[in-house]
């Protein structure tokens, strides 16, 4: 592996918010301290096999990667240090939760060399944030954003979340103001998922929570479109907006299929011919490799089918959308006969734009772009099977 | 030796206990271990099973000592109470003898008590009247002995009490078997006759007939021809049923059980059909059944277009295992080529899709049911329909008829009110009535067929908070102010999805469709408009709006692999769906009109 990105997954929180499925479990410290013995094994489990590469980007995500603590941190990056090369990296960031982020820690990641922060401000309305079952309020993040600007970090990200139930258009139009007047280069915007085995699936499911319209969902997503393009924020994937220059280079490597090493449990991996998986355990990560075992639950190798849905998918994700003649190229198919048919199928100029090179979804292609990938996917196997009938 | 046999069915009103006690004699007799018993143990079809209920008949052979220390063989067949699997019934009763006629003590005689006990008359057969369930606190014995001293006109000390949950009283029952039921008419030595009662399909053994042998004997290495197709095959093996098939030496007049002839030929074998010798051939078949004609017909398309062929082996080979099921290929511009299939009823439609999509693993869309109807044009030509989309237009059509029924109703004099007012709704014509009881009374209707086989039973039940039961056979055919209900979707008619119906009614039942579907129809990425008509006059108009999100944006940290699986997810799920021109239906929608208010 010439280039890879590092995927660090800090998997502890004060409080598990209602929505999260993210792989994670509430704070407590000796397990921190262990979870960093493991991880530092698990960083040299790898150093024979990348130890030679450049890495590009690093990303500390969780969880609440702010728990971590300013001599741990420290002790992470020295070893990072001793196993890879990190002089070429040019993107380094650290997601923090506003909520019990200390102005000490931060000061410390600047200090390391830590170039980007990204906020999971979620809402900058309080009864929402309360909702969502967050453990901070607005004020705590009008502090944080003050600390982090007094640092210095070259860029700063946060996140917003639209679709909270009770959750109004006024409201998400004041969030995405409030967050623009943050000063942030990049942001985020999810739509609420409510995920298996969440509080907020339960209370859906018990009809306790009523979900947001996909009407006023779709609103709110178009409005976010065009309200940040005016403010020169650009939609450069189908959840991501950043001022020019300014996009994501380590979100992008999942994108662009790149390749990628992830660290800590429930962290993937890929390097171009397998993804491979962490257990999504913290007990069970930490005694395998305290056993000098490989934390690794499973694995899958790429068939040509996969790699094809995978590519598809992938980049109709992204703003540049996807190359007509690599995809040809790579998969051996008339893409444009796929194209064809799918505009006979499909009778609408709303969700794509064909300009013969590259096919892009729109903002309205985005937000229903599992059903498009899913009419291109059988239409491919139209198009094969049609072509098979013909020799 | 051949003295000793005994043919009987069991035959009842459904859930009054006959696999219940088929399980007792088989038990009484050893033919089963304590081990592998278990309740309703011949229904063994898994979707008996799960339903509760019997299906098929069920032929089993059991060796019984009685007192006079004789050994007998007695064949017994299980069968279907619900009214769609009368054909079963009857063509069982056919291979018999004798019947034994349950009644539930707690419910006395119900619609297909009469119309199983006059198929047994019909038969010849001598029926032993049997009241079952007399452990039950609700059982009035008394009455259920009026009801079926009336019915059949038997003595009371001919009626025998049982429990079939405990057993008791099942020494009577075997007794009564031996006593009242006559010995087959044993003629060994005439050329040999048998009579095809049912059929299956092996895959290795090809077709295999069940039989009643009437005349002469069989054995494996001689031949056998059929009288219907003149085909002729040499016998493999013969045999009886146990729990499963049992080959035996031969099989002699009086006898019941199968013969293998490696017939791999489908078409060759027909149930009603009689088997003879080919050397030393009967001059005359049996008589065979009655032709059995569907009452209602509906489309059956795969949803992948590609197994048609497979549909069409798979029916094949159903159609040998239940004779009453017609099919003939047709045409559908929504959904390409399937075939029309004619069904007893409803249940018996349910029935063989689910068995289709079972035994033979296909993906199968049914289209609405509609029953068979007669235009007469204006030329004088009679032309007979499966399919409404066959209907002719207006203008050549003199008149339309449909199918009537006479339908019997059992119910208790409480809720009379209620049934004839149902009665009345379904457009009936009332006959007569007549009371079992004091508390029982019977009512005969003359009903469009139409009416009655989508929820009529459902609301005869609702109606007498359970206690009506019915029965119906047809009678003629009667004009009718009949129109065709057509839908569209985005302008564009779907052919399956037209229906006839009566135009009083038409405005109703167009709003209430295109509400159904709406509902049915998942949103699409364009606005679906579905549209209700008669002929070019538009009566109703629902839009489904167009799908705004459908998207599972989050990729978090890489995981890549599950946002693929969750797209392969999708996929899965919209193989159940057919593109009829842009829009993909899916395929509950061709039945939409099963789960409608009628
Ligand atoms: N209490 C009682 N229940 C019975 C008796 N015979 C059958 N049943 C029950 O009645 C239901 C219907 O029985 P089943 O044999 O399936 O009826 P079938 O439809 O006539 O074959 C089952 O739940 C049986 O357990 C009986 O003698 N006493
Ligand atoms: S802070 Fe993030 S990772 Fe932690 S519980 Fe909330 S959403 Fe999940
Ligand atoms: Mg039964």
């Amino acid at each position: 592996m010439k280039k890879f990105s590092l995927y660090i997954h800090f998997p502890f929180c004060i409080h598990k918010c209602h929505y999260c499925d993210f792989y994670s479990v509430i704070l407590d410290p000796s397990a921190v301290d262990s979870w960093v013995a493991a991880l530092l094994t698990e960083i040299d489990l790898y150093k024979a096999r990348f130890g030679d590469s450049q890495i590009e980007t690093i990303y500390i995500g969780g969880g609440s990667p702010n728990l971590i603590g300013s001599k741990k941190i420290r002790s992470i990056f020295a070893s990072l240090n001793t196993s890879f090369r990190l002089k070429n990296v040019m993107e380094l960031t650290v997601e923090i939760n506003p909520g019990g982020a200390k102005p000490d820690f931060l000061n410390q990641l600047k200090d390391i060399g830590v170039n980007r922060v990204s906020v999971g401000v979620q809402s900058f309305n309080n009864s929402e944030l309360t909702t969502l079952g967050r453990i901070h309020q607005v004020e705590e993040v009008f502090a944080i954003f003050r600390v982090l600007k007094k640092i210095g970090f070259d860029h700063l990200s946060l996140d917003l979340i639209f679709g909270i139930p009770g959750q109004r258009l006024g409201s998400w139009e004041r969030s995405l103001q409030q967050a623009v007047e943050m000063g942030v280069d990049h942001l985020s915007l999810y739509n609420l998922i409510y995920e298996e085995e969440t509080p907020f699936y339960e209370l859906k499911g018990k009809k306790k929570i009523t979900p947001a319209d996909s009407e006023l969902e779709w609103r709110m997503y178009e409005l976010a479109h065009q309200w940040l393009e005016s403010r020169g924020f650009q939609h450069y994937e189908i959840s991501n907006w950043a001022k020019p220059g300014c996009e994501s280079v380590h979100n992008s490597s999942y994108w662009k299929e790149s390749y990628y090493l992830g660290l800590g449990p429930a962290a993937h991996s890929y390097d171009g011919i397998s993804r491979w998986w962490n257990m999504r355990s913290v007990d069970a990560y930490i005694k395998h490799l305290s056993e000098g075992k490989s934390p690794v639950e499973d694995r899958e190798e790429l068939n040509e089918y996969d790699r094809e849905i995978e590519f598809l998918f992938l980049s109709l994700r992204t703003h540049s959308g996807l190359s007509i003649g690599k995809f040809e190229n790579l998969f051996l198919i008339d893409f444009k006969r796929v194209i064809q048919k799918l505009a006979q199928r499909i009778d609408s100029d709303e969700y794509w734009i064909f300009d013969g090179d590259s096919f892009k979804l729109t903002s309205a292609g985005w937000f229903v772009c599992d059903s498009i990938t899913n009419q291109i996917l059988e239409i491919t196997e139209e198009v094969r099977n049609d072509h098979k009938k013909m020799f | 030796m051949e003295l000793n046999v005994r043919n009987f069915s069991i035959i009842a009103h459904i859930d009054h206990g006959k696999s219940t006690l088929a399980d007792r004699m088989l038990e009484f007799t050893g033919t089963i271990s304590q081990r592998d018993m278990k309740s309703q143990v011949l229904d063994d079809m898994d979707l008996e099973r799960e339903r509760g209920i019997t299906i098929k008949s069920h032929p089993i052979q059991m060796n019984y000592q009685h007192s006079d220390k004789k050994k007998y063989v007695l064949n017994l067949i299980d069968t279907p109470g619900h009214v769609d699997f009368s054909y079963e019934v009857s063509r069982s009763l056919a291979a018999c003898e004798g019947a034994l006629l349950l009644v539930d003590a707690s419910q006395g005689v119900e619609a297909q008590t009469v119309s199983n006990a006059y198929l047994a008359i019909d038969n010849d057969l001598v029926i032993i009247p049997i009241i079952n369930k007399i452990d039950l606190s609700g059982a009035d014995i008394d009455s259920a002995k009026h009801q079926l001293m009336d019915l059949i006109g038997c003595e009371e000390d001919e009626i025998i009490l049982t429990s079939a949950k405990s057993g008791k009283g099942l020494q009577d029952v075997f007794d009564a078997i031996i006593s009242r039921v006559p010995h087959p008419n044993y003629q060994p030595d005439e050329p040999f006759r048998a009579l095809i009662f049912d059929s299956m399909f092996d895959s290795f053994r090809g077709v295999i007939p069940y039989v009643r042998v009437m005349d002469g004997r069989i054995k494996a290495g001689e031949h056998i021809r059929f009288f219907a197709s003149n085909a002729s095959y040499e016998v493999a093996e013969v045999g009886c049923f146990k729990m499963g098939r049992i080959k035996t030496s031969s099989l002699v007049s009086g006898d019941v059980g199968y013969i293998i002839g490696g017939i791999k030929d489908i078409s060759r074998v027909k149930v009603g059909d009689t088997i003879t010798n080919k050397i030393k051939p009967a001059k005359e078949p049996l008589p065979g059944y009655r032709e059995i004609k569907p009452m209602v017909f509906s489309g059956m398309y795969p949803v992948d277009s590609e197994d048609f062929t497979d549909l069409r082996s798979s029916l094949e080979k159903m159609a040998l295992n239940d004779s009453s099921l017609v099919f003939e290929a047709e045409t559908s511009n929504a959904l390409g080529f399937g075939f029309r299939c004619g069904y007893l009823g409803l249940l018996h439609m349910e029935v063989i899709q689910e068995r289709l999509e079972r035994e033979f693993d296909l993906d199968l869309i049914t289209t609405m049911p509609n029953v068979r109807y007669q235009a007469i044009m204006k030329n004088g030509d009679m032309i007979e329909i499966h399919n409404p989309s066959d209907m002719p237009p207006a203008g050549d059509i003199e008149v339309v008829k449909e199918p009537y029924v006479k339908a019997e109703v059992i119910v208790q004099t409480d809720f009379l009110g209620n049934v004839l007012k149902l009665c009345q709704d379904k457009r009936g014509i009332y006959k007569t009535t007549h009371y079992l009881d004091t508390e029982k009374v019977q009512i005969i209707y003359e009903l469009p067929l139409g009416e009655i086989v989508f929820d009529f039973y459902d609301k005869l039940k609702s109606v007498s908070r359970g206690y009506a039961s019915f029965d119906y056979e047809p009678i003629d055919f009667r004009p009718g102010d009949l129109v065709k209900l057509d839908i569209l979707i985005n302008g564009e008619p779907v052919d399956a999805l037209s229906w006839i119906v009566h135009r009083d009614k038409a405005f109703y039942h167009g709003c209430e469709f295109g509400s159904k579907l709406k509902e049915l129809i998942p949103r699409q990425l364009f606005e679906v408009i579905i549209q209700a008509a008669i002929g070019s006059k538009i009566i109703a108009r629902t839009t489904v709006k167009a799908l705004r999100k459908n998207v599972t944006a989050k990729c978090y940290g890489g995981d890549i692999t599950r946002k693929r699986k969750l797209l392969e997810k999708q996929k899965k799920g919209k193989k159940r769906m057919k593109q009829v021109g842009r829009v993909e239906i899916p395929q509950e929608a061709f039945l939409a009109v099963l789960k409608m208010e009628h």
